[in-house]
């Protein structure tokens, strides 16, 4: 027979177990933007009255889908992707602005990109910003959107929260129009996928 | 014995030649590009050189415009030269069907010859006079002329490398669906 002590350790021991297996699966239910909820399946969204549509082609973050009608989005989001990962859960969104232009200066899309970081840093913390510009062909004010176009300019901010990562960025989407693009990626779901991805990749060998 | 020596080494001689045939074919080679890409950089520095000699006006405009499709000839040339020496396949794929018509590479070369022509006696007569406004229309022609001339460089450039030609916009482009209900920035995100 047990003693009374050693039956309360053992009953503890199996509550702490249950807490450190709830606390390890990936916590669904944690909002997202755009009025979705990260973990949901792509019927769930859909049930939000979202369309899908899949993206033709292979994606490199498992099942992509362009999304519309959702339920909130910017006022300039030109388009809102959505990557469900190998077991149908998001982890993973993309949206990208209008392209604002012609402004080959990019200035109209570098004053919403800093509007932007101050939205975000309000929701994911203060962020960390790169600005690499080009001091050798497209150097000029007024090639500034060329400069990123051509890969030799970049402009983003990180930003870090306990289970979102975030990067805002300004990107060229031609010449003399810039656009922004925002991804947020659900860190839990993220561990989830490249652990998936690398049976899938096992699977495929 | 002799026959068969024979048609072995017939057999190599063609594989080889069409080897040759579908490397060739492939596009332009490192040093075929390496060649343009110096040239588009000699044109660049005379435009910018050019360019330097005007304050404002329609001739520094015109000048400006040539630096700038030169310029992006040169960027095309440098990335297709990247492409090749990191071994990256890269196609530029047309969003629509092309509106402009296929491009006749014979016409793009008369229409080059023509340009240059133009240029040249344009650059001969403003040479006549020592300034006034015959002077200064003849140059205002010459950079049009020069600015066409980059403008058919370019599109001859796009033909050796495969890439489409740009196609008109605002006719027969999908509707893009909206993403969804707008709201504040603060509630979206």
């Amino acid at each position: 027979m047990l003693s009374r002590r050693a039956a309360l350790a053992l009953a503890v021991a199996f509550l702490l177990s249950i807490l450190v297996a709830v606390a390890a699966e990936p916590d669904a239910g944690v909002s997202a933007p755009f009025g979705l909820t990260w973990g949901m399946s792509s019927e769930e969204v859909r049930k939000t009255g979202a369309q899908l549509t899949a993206n033709a082609g292979r994606s490199e973050f498992g099942a992509a889908f362009t999304a519309t009608d959702l339920s909130k989005v910017l006022s300039d989001t030109e388009s809102v992707f959505l990557f469900f990962g190998y077991k149908d859960k998001l982890w993973r969104i993309a949206a990208a602005g209008h392209p604002m232009g012609p402004n080959p200066s990019g200035s109209q899309a570098v004053s919403r990109y800093q509007e932007l970081a101050t939205v975000l840093s309000d929701r994911y913390g203060r962020g960390l910003e790169t600005d690499i510009r080009d001091r050798e062909m497209w150097k000029g004010p007024n090639e500034y959107v060329m400069s990123l176009r051509q890969g030799r300019a970049f402009r983003y901010t990180n930003f870090h929260s306990t289970n979102v990562d975030v990067e805002l960025s300004v990107r060229a989407a031609d010449s003399d129009k810039a656009y922004y693009l925002i991804l947020f990626q659900y860190g839990p779901g993220a561990r989830e996928f490249e652990a998936d991805k690398k049976v899938h990749e096992k699977d495929a060998l | 014995m002799k026959k068969t020596f024979v048609t072995i080494v017939a057999a190599v001689a063609l594989s080889a030649s069409v080897a040759a045939a579908v490397v060739h074919g492939a596009g332009p080679s490192t040093a075929e590009l390496d060649v343009e890409i110096a040239s588009i950089k000699t044109e660049i520095a005379a435009a910018d050189a050019q360019a330097a000699l005007y304050s404002g006006g329609l001739i520094l405009a015109q000048t400006q415009l040539r630096v700038t499709i030169l310029k992006n000839t040169l960027a095309m040339l440098e990335q297709k030269r990247a492409s090749f020496l990191r071994g990256i396949t890269l196609n530029y794929q047309e969003p629509t069907p092309r509106i402009s018509a296929p491009f006749d590479d014979a016409a793009a070369i008369s229409e080059l010859d023509k340009a240059r022509g133009d240029a040249k006696a344009t650059q001969r007569e403003a040479a006549m006079y020592s300034g006034g406004l015959i002077q200064t229309m003849a140059l205002v022609r010459e950079a049009t002329a020069k600015t066409t001339e980059a403008a058919i460089e370019q599109r001859i450039a796009f033909m050796k490398l495969g890439i489409p030609l740009p196609f008109l916009s605002g006719t027969n482009l999908p509707v893009p669906k909206s993403p969804g209900k707008t709201t504040s920035d603060k509630n979206a995100l």
